[in-house]
């Protein structure tokens, strides 16, 4: 039987603004005397259940900035509000706020509902640049992955897009190019931002932020090249008295110890090292049929390393979207085994204190141990665009998880597992 | 049948500009590219500025099938990934073609579509878009 648990709060605010905003008709706001609107004021929302059939006490969630929950019925998986502003006095000028209201975790500082908050400038049609709060738009769904109305799927496949930073507070500048019946979109972005597991305290600061992506869209086809570096500033707080444990386990005088110790630091110790993500995308919309293809391979520190990629298909018969894709995470080979410190260490420390070391290493092999995100998944779903603004959507995702791969889930454990997530949603756009 | 083969046989659609615009005339694909949000400009590389009707306009599913072969919904889903990420906003939407005409009038850099031809001498027709 399900239990039932509802973020009660973020629904019923959710449906009282919604009601709001459909009896009172359309928010498009002020307009200037015949040279377009000054300010725009426009939204999105989803209202979603998800129920979760997975052991006990796992929590799935859509990526691993959600706060932790322990699985069954919920309503704050997928549900969320959208509001954004837009005041744009001359065709060369513009500033734009989003904010998004959802479930977040107690590790969320208040800032992270400010979505986007940035300045545009664009000096010719085809050229903008905008400073502020942007994104990290290294990946195809990367913008709008808060916007189920968006895409057709309930959510961007949690494999890719689980584990991957948000925001940008920097600059990024855009320029388009047409040629013949090519569409190109170059974009660079410099910033910082930032990243981490909020079911604790994980938060983590990435900076600098540097990046390129280059798209080209004809005929329905796009297909987009990303490559960005993320230097990593900082290591997450729950990590410090482990990372402290480990700093002074480095001067004892057993050399093989010290070896040992190093390889724990520089497999859970962030600080001046960084990733590099490369990306490529394919996404084919023509007449009834969607094709999208996606593939990350990140390198660098140990820490940010992983592989990941979907694949998904859908087929429009009227109003109707059927839908199927595969998508899948992996990350380097695990376990490792927390080596014997007591031994060599007890001449040297004493029994207490050789004992103090095994847990400094028992517990660096687990916190190793449980970074990995190792799974694949196929989905089965429908979209139903019921209105021109409005969409149900239904799908079934049935989530195979390897040994030391739970990762992306809430309350994992090291044992491998299967689990089966429905959604019912419905998103929308005003 | 006689209502809806009358409907299908006029379902021509009239980008229009103001007349002082310099530009002579539009490929559909530029005009795609102006309603779409892929260009801010005209190809002369003026801004532009774009005017629509209203989504749920009797004409605008007719008008954006002739012109992107896309439903409405599609056409949705297409603008909330551009105007949610920032990218682009929607050309505004006027009330009705009465207040499309008095905005183009007063716009040199204007841009909007009618299901009829403009009789108004201040206009010009730039494309004419046929089902």
């Amino acid at each position: 039987m399900f239990r039932i648990k509802f973020c009660t709060g973020l629904v019923l605010h959710t449906l009282c603004l919604v009601a709001l905003i459909f009896q009172g008709g359309t928010l498009f706001a002020q307009t200037l005397d015949g040279s377009g609107s000054a300010l725009r004021i426009s939204g999105f929302g989803t209202l979603g259940l998800t129920s979760t059939d997975a052991p006990d006490g796992w929590g799935f969630r859509r990526d691993i900035s959600q706060p932790s929950n322990d699985g069954g019925l919920r309503g704050d998986i997928d549900s969320r509000l959208g509001l954004q502003f837009n005041y744009a006095p001359t065709a060369q000028f513009e500033l734009v706020g989003q904010f998004v209201l959802k479930r977040r975790s107690s590790y969320t500082p208040a800032s992270d509902a400010i979505e986007w908050a940035f300045a545009a400038y664009r000096p010719l049609p085809d050229l903008t640049m905008r400073v502020g709060r942007v994104n990290i738009d290294a990946f195809l769904a990367a913008d709008y992955r808060n916007v189920g109305f968006a895409y057709s799927f309930v959510r961007p496949p949690v494999e890719f897009y689980g584990s991957l930073p948000h925001y940008l507070d920097g600059i990024d500048i855009n320029k388009d190019m047409q040629f013949d019946d090519s569409f190109w979109r170059f974009k660079a972005y410099a910033g910082r931002s930032h990243s981490g597991d909020l079911a604790f305290d994980g938060r983590t600061t990435i900076k600098p932020v540097y990046g390129l992506t280059v798209s080209r869209e004809s005929n329905g086809l796009t297909v987009r090249l990303g490559l960005a570096y993320a230097g990593l500033a900082s290591n997450p707080t729950i990590l410090t008295p482990l990372l402290e444990g480990l700093d002074s386990m480095a001067s004892v005088p057993i050399p093989e110890v010290v070896s040992q110790v190093e390889n724990f630091q520089s497999r859970l110790d962030n600080t001046d090292s960084h990733g590099i993500y490369h990306s490529f995308a394919m996404n084919y919309d023509l007449l009834d049929w969607l094709w999208t293809f996606e593939v990350t391979k990140v390198t660098g520190h140990p820490t940010t390393r992983f592989t990941a990629g979907y694949a998904g298909i859908g087929k429009r018969i009227g109003s109707v979207t059927l839908l199927a894709g595969y998508s899948r995470i992996s990350t380097p080979k695990l376990p490792v085994s927390a080596p014997d410190w007591v031994t060599p260490l007890t001449p040297i420390l004493g029994e207490a204190g050789a004992f103090q070391a095994q847990a400094i290493a028992s517990a660096s092999a687990l916190a190793v141990n449980n970074s990995g995100a190792n799974q694949h998944s196929i989905s089965l779903g429908a979209r139903w665009d019921f209105r021109h603004n409005m969409a149900l959507k239904v799908q079934w995702d049935q989530v195979s998880v390897d040994e030391y791969g739970a990762r992306l889930w809430a309350n994992g454990t090291l044992e491998p597992t299967n689990a089966d997530v429905y959604s019912v949603l419905v998103d929308f756009v005003f | 049948m006689l209502i809806l083969f009358g409907r299908m046989a006029y379902a021509d659609f009239y980008i229009v500009v103001h007349g002082s615009n310099p530009q002579e005339s539009m490929t559909k694909k530029e005009v795609v590219n102006l309603f779409m949000g892929r260009s801010r400009g005209f190809p002369n590389g003026d801004f532009a500025l774009v005017f629509d009707l209203p989504r749920d306009d009797p004409n605008s599913a007719d008008f954006y099938k002739a012109l992107t072969g896309w439903s409405m919904s599609q056409v949705n889903s297409y603008w909330s990934r551009l105007m949610f990420s920032g990218q682009s906003m929607p050309p505004q939407p006027l009330p009705n073609e009465k207040a499309m005409i008095e905005i183009l009038k007063r716009n040199p850099s204007g841009i909007g579509w009618l299901s009829k031809a403009p009789e108004d001498n201040s206009l010009r027709t730039i494309l004419v878009l046929k089902d």
